[in-house]
């Protein structure tokens, strides 16, 4: 059924209930927490029209839905409080939400200052990508002769080989809203080359912190502080977890430590050899956003991992192979 | 994990990844694990006689990851 397609008998059934059970709200404000009330202004949450569902399945007939916070046995609910079963001639359902919140905005979205690692980073495209709007995750504060970078993926902070050294990276990420003179933390300063004529190893990048930036090594929750600077080896078996700017928090298991694969990147399908594949435990371990997040060991609270692909499991390079390749040690 | 297992990963993983369909060639315990797209039979049907006629015996487990993307 599409809204236009809508009988007027059913929207007037529908707005009847709604000036019946919804106008006043002052009643659902007053609410004990540790209560439950049968009070259709206290219990109902919204109104909708859809298909009856009778034991369990949707059937042909319309209806006017009543959307409640807890479904109680009608033995309990005093009669002058029952919902009706018809309003005019349609009938009514009742369904069970809980209550609706409005989504939060991952932590990990909104400006952090200090910066910290599992935060939203990235840069502003320019020429003809200009007005696409991107953002990554950035993964960890690392140190080389004397001076403090974010880590991230190449395609996070170098926009797959394509930004020149000194371009300025933004926290948040324009995406995310970042982009103005003051969202500025960095500054590209080195990447390892994507190639798609040769199997890659790592997808990584640096950008040397502003002067005027203050950066936190703590990972944002729950994976907070790193155990210690020296990675660990990934093994099979292991159980992970990461915070990234999409998917905020999340837990898997090492699924290979060896595996070879192809990813999807603005170049072309990349080669990448040697990598670490992870099983999200409780659906995906990443999405859209993620790339750059360290992957840390739960086991003993060290990093083993940068994430930069996924698919129905995350792509994750070692992290021993993207510190030696760009001379760098974790800050913790 | 065998030191032939390794060197059968190497040997044939360009070739497999060549094969439409497939994602990733990686290893799991005794276990070639080879990673695809979908559930389609075709290119499991063609990993099976790659390494059926080039290291035979050795143990293949397939792993449906989809299309592996940058992930932002």
């Amino acid at each position: 059924m599409k809204r236009h397609e809508i009988p007027h008998e059913l929207n007037t059934a529908k707005h009847t209930a709604i000036s019946r059970y919804l106008s006043d709200r002052t009643a659902a404000m007053a609410r004990a927490p540790w209560a439950r009330s049968a009070h259709p202004a206290r219990n109902l949450l919204g109104v909708g029209i859809g298909h009856k569902i009778t034991k369990g399945k949707v059937t042909a007939k319309p209806c006017v839905r009543l959307y409640l916070e807890h479904k109680i046995d009608r033995a309990l609910i005093p009669r002058d409080l029952l919902l009706p079963p018809n309003i005019g001639d349609v009938e009514t359902d009742v369904i069970e939400t809980g209550v609706l919140r409005a989504l939060a905005v991952p932590a990990g979205r909104k400006r952090q200052r200090p910066l910290r690692p599992g935060c939203s980073i990235g840069f502003r495209f320019a020429d003809d990508e200009a007005g696409n709007l991107m953002a990554g995750t950035l993964g960890a504060i690392v140190e080389g002769d004397g001076v403090r970078y974010l880590l991230s993926n190449n395609h996070v902070l170098a926009n797959e080989n394509r930004l020149p050294v000194g371009a300025i990276i933004f926290q948040p990420g324009p995406l995310d809203g970042g982009g103005a003179a003051d969202d500025r933390v960095a500054t590209l300063t080195r990447f390892v080359e994507l190639t798609a004529d040769a199997p890659n190893a790592v997808d990584c990048a640096l950008a040397a912190v502003d002067e005027a930036t203050a950066v936190r090594a703590t990972v944002l929750p729950r994976v907070g502080r790193l155990a210690g600077a020296e990675p660990v080896d990934a093994a099979v078996g292991m159980k992970v977890e990461k915070t990234g700017r999409a998917t905020g928090y999340t837990t898997g298991t090492v699924h290979d430590v060896s595996a070879d694969v192809q990813v999807l990147f603005d170049l072309g399908k990349l080669t990448f050899q040697d990598q670490v594949v992870i099983d999200g435990d409780d659906g995906p371990f990443c999405d859209g956003g993620d790339s750059g997040s360290l992957v840390v060991d739960q086991g003993t609270g060290r990093a083993t991992g940068l994430l930069f692909g996924g698919g129905r499991v995350g792509i994750v390079n070692h992290l021993g192979d993207v510190l030696t390749r760009l001379a760098v040690k974790l800050v913790v | 994990m065998p030191d032939d297992l390794r060197s059968v990963k190497q040997r044939l993983a360009p070739r497999l990844l060549a094969i439409d369909g497939v994602t990733g060639v990686g290893l799991r315990e005794d276990r070639l694990v080879v990673y695809l797209e979908g559930p389609g039979d075709g290119a499991r049907r063609r990993v099976s006689a790659l390494v059926e006629g080039e290291a035979p015996g050795t143990v293949v487990e397939y792993f449906e990851s989809g299309e592996f993307r940058r992930v932002n």
